[in-house]
């Protein structure tokens, strides 16, 4: 079974949009919901779209398991949603209120290896948006 | 619900470090009522004892007056894409709520209204 928490990198060239990060590379920590959920089809092969990701490794902290096709189906669409939105970032505009305002949510049992939930909030100081944060719990809830 | 309400406390330490006052109950947004209601309802009922600690620690903030529960419908509802897979109109929508915008398109924009001012 696979773990709840891995990582991945992968080299990406530096005209690719989504470089200069971390000397080309890219770290990412997906959430468990990317997780596999058959564990026949290996992954020995990787069956790279196109060259441009020359090296890719996996690390696990806590088991061991193989890169398989879900995870490829991961890492890619993590990739598209890079590339769909290149140069983004926060607007903190001037004036208005200081109204303290915080968003809360969290799914029930979202997480359909070990049923945790994710809880996030983000808060937001007048219209500006000033932090966020989403963490996957360590206990399994009863009830949302 | 908890967690944001420590993040609230924490924000209001900073603004009384940085010599601002902030009098008014800050608002606590949520898209469950029923989470709602536990906050504001004295009555225990069977099934939410293991969510007590927590309960109690926002319902004591909340009879302080320190914060305000609201609720938002849930398409209206900003973290559900960090906590769930959304369609794409509406992670769209919600990142442009968030207020994540092209930066260089704005630099660009306020270069030509400079140019018109001089």
């Amino acid at each position: 079974m696979p773990s709840t928490r891995s990582q991945v990198a992968i080299a990406v060239p530096p005209h690719d949009g989504i470089a200069e990060v971390e000397q080309n590379v890219i770290r990412l920590q997906w959430h468990c919901k990317f997780h596999v959920a058959d564990y026949d089809s290996h992954l020995s092969m990787w069956p790279w779209p196109k060259k441009q990701f020359r090296h890719c490794f996996f690390q696990n902290k806590s088991r061991s398991f193989g890169p398989r096709e879900r995870h490829l189906q991961a890492v890619n669409r993590i990739i598209q949603c890079l590339k769909a939105s290149p140069r983004k970032g926060l607007l903190f505009k001037k004036g208005g209120n200081l109204f303290m305002k915080i968003y809360t949510d969290a799914d029930y049992a979202g997480s359909i290896v070990d049923r945790r939930p994710t809880t996030g909030y983000c808060m937001f100081l007048g219209e500006n948006l000033v932090t966020w944060r989403r963490k996957k719990q360590n206990v399994v809830a009863r009830s949302s | 619900m908890a967690q944001g309400v420590c993040e609230l406390l924490w924000m209001k330490i900073i603004l009384d470090d940085l010599k601002i006052k902030y009098e008014a109950p800050m608002g606590l947004v949520c898209d469950n009522k029923p989470v709602i209601s536990i906050v504001h309802n004295p009555v225990q009922h069977d099934r939410t004892k293991h969510v007590e600690i927590d309960r109690h620690f926002i319902k004591e903030k909340v009879d302080n007056g320190l914060i305000a529960t609201e609720y938002i419908p849930s398409r209206l509802q900003l973290v559900d894409m960090f906590t769930k897979g959304l369609p794409t109109k509406q992670f769209k929508d919600l990142t442009c709520k968030l207020g994540m915008i092209d930066i260089h398109q704005l630099e660009g924009r306020c270069c030509i209204i400079r140019r018109i001012i001089l």
